[in-house]
């Protein structure tokens, strides 16, 4: 008991010494932002509230709010599914719109309930990258090629991790404990997202997308139960998200050097990570 | 069990390591010592001896001041590559990255982000830049050609690497006996329009996208009772180029000329595979 007390004042220790951890998600002022930050945030503590002032606070989700939240979840699968289909009869500008107004309604509508889903995850994220993708001219050839891709790639993966979510709201429906993979998920999400980098043409819009996802990575570690195991490597992640923040470096040249340091601390993460748990 | 003052000794001892060799980078950082370096190149592989163009199109458009995409054509048999091309933190050198249509199908892009070769600048005359093209390691990436290329031909090629809508028109293919391809670009919304092929064994309505700069692709759209599908993979990545010194078959001179050829990554990581060279003759125009 104490040690695990020490652990928990040691992470506090942690903070202090990294500097301060900023509760973003707190300040969060849209649906849409959320879930797409890249700083050490902690959720929330679990109230269970039975005294009548703390109505209202509650942080969990009542069975019937669960059991809306699946149905909706089920029902934006199906359209997504049908978008990624659609998308091929579409123009790339015509697809990009139908999938930032699809995710951007699903988000929106999903927002209330406060469900911390992989999928809501993975589309918010996929919203902001082609937020910063659209800092570029896109005009210019490739650049709506690569929002289209990273849309429809991302749409993908949230399909893929749905069932994850499914699973976890049923368990929290019966009161089981049942984690969300953030690690796994995190893992997968940055390979996914260094890949989508290579591609692109400018290096300060590749080093802004290829930060943040450093980032992203340390926060799905930081939530993972297992979280302990990968105490090395979030603190490297997060010493190199402090030092290194946005906006980007003045030269192309400079980003282009920039972000070849981003890609040395991603494989060297990588390779860390692969060692405490083995695919 | 671990002391809070372990804990934070540790932490700092992993970020004293990081900065360390993050400022071991930091003082690497780059310097552009012949500033743009766009143009063609003509060169000679030291491995078989066959000729090769270089041409480099700057990405200062995409505020990449350093940064170039470069195709390799080699002259005979004719095969061709894309590349990108980045300043190394010396500011002399290169790395160059094959660019292949990625495994999703979605785009020109990069598979495997090590480099294949690496451009070494070795001098300049009168702005003409002369190259040496060597292998980038032994075995982390072998697509595309096989070094050593060597630029330092006293001339500069006469390719001219075009964008698709000068060359608008009507293309024949440059081997009669397969019959005759035909395909029309128009009017680029959005950098892509439609075209039409009507070879015996390649026909119907196709998507020409130029999914990176100077680089096309072309989808077949495939008309159905749902709508018209545009097929997930690219059938062949296209480039155009002009040659006044080309001289063959229906060629004539001075011809501007499309080369189709299929992606590296679907096929095999070569550059060789199944080229289709299209000469645009002026009189169908």
């Amino acid at each position: 008991m104490k040690t695990r007390k020490l652990k928990n004042i040691g992470w506090l220790a942690l903070a202090v010494a990294c500097g301060t951890i900023g509760s973003s998600y707190a300040q969060v002022q849209s649906p849409l932002s959320e879930g797409t930050s890249t700083r050490l945030a902690h959720a929330p503590a679990q109230s269970t509230a039975t005294d009548p002032f703390e109505e209202g606070t509650e942080t969990k989700l009542s069975p019937d709010r669960i059991a809306e939240y699946e149905t909706y979840v089920r029902s934006s699968l199906a359209s997504l599914r049908d978008l990624v289909d659609q998308s091929n009869t579409m123009t790339d500008r015509a697809a990009k719109k139908a999938f930032v107004d699809e995710i951007q309604s699903i988000v929106a509508h999903s927002a209330p309930r406060k469900a911390e889903t992989l999928m809501r995850h993975i589309l918010n994220r996929a919203l902001k990258v082609v937020g910063q993708i659209d800092l570029a001219d896109n005009t210019l050839p490739g650049i709506l090629d690569q929002e289209v891709r990273v849309l429809k790639q991302s749409v993908k993966l949230a399909l893929e991790y749905s069932e994850n979510d499914v699973t976890y709201l049923r368990n929290m429906h019966d009161g089981a404990v049942s984690p969300l993979p953030y690690a796994d998920f995190g893992k997968k999400y940055v390979k996914f997202i260094m890949q989508v980098n290579e591609s692109l043409l400018s290096p300060k819009v590749g080093y802004a997308i290829a930060s943040d996802a450093l980032g992203g990575l340390m926060v799905e570690l930081d939530k993972d139960d297992k979280r302990e195991n990968y105490r090395d490597v979030i603190t490297k992640l997060y010493r190199f998200v402090q030092e290194h923040p946005l906006p980007t470096p003045a030269t192309g040249v400079e980003a282009a050097a920039d972000l070849r340091k981003v890609h040395f601390v991603y494989h060297s993460a990588m390779r860390e990570l692969d060692q405490v748990s083995p695919h | 069990m671990k002391s809070i003052k372990e804990l934070v000794k540790k932490v700092t001892l992993i970020g004293a390591g990081t900065f360390a060799l993050m400022g071991a980078l930091q003082s690497a950082q780059a310097q552009d010592v012949y500033g743009d370096i766009s143009g063609s190149y003509i060169g000679r592989s030291n491995l078989t001896g066959a000729h090769f163009h270089l041409a480099l199109r700057s990405l200062r458009a995409y505020d990449y001041d350093g940064g170039y995409v470069a195709i390799l054509v080699q002259d005979k048999p004719l095969a061709i590559a894309v590349y990108t091309v980045d300043l190394n933190d010396d500011g002399v050198s290169y790395d160059l990255k094959p660019r292949q249509v990625t495994s999703d199908g979605e785009l020109i892009g990069v598979e495997n982000a090590n480099p294949s070769l690496t451009m070494s600048v070795d001098g300049a005359r009168d702005r003409h830049f002369i190259f040496s093209v060597t292998k980038a390691n032994d075995d982390l990436n072998t697509a595309g050609f096989p070094g050593p290329i060597i630029f330092d031909s006293a001339f500069q090629s006469d390719l001219t690497w075009l964008d698709a809508a000068p060359a608008q028109g009507v293309y024949t293919e440059d081997n009669g006996s397969r019959g005759t391809k035909f395909f029309y670009p128009s009017t680029f919304v959005d950098n892509q329009t439609s075209m039409v092929l009507t070879a015996p064994n390649l026909n119907g309505k196709f998507i020409l996208r130029e999914s990176f700069p100077g680089i096309y692709t072309y989808r077949r759209v495939s008309a159905t009772d749902e709508g018209n599908k545009l097929a997930q993979y690219p059938a062949k990545i296209v480039v155009f180029l002009k040659d006044p010194n080309i001289f063959s078959g229906f060629t004539v001179f001075g011809s501007e000329f499309a080369v189709m050829f299929d992606p590296i990554e679907l096929i095999t990581p070569s550059c060789d595979q199944h080229i289709t060279k299209l000469i645009r003759r002026p009189w169908n125009n």
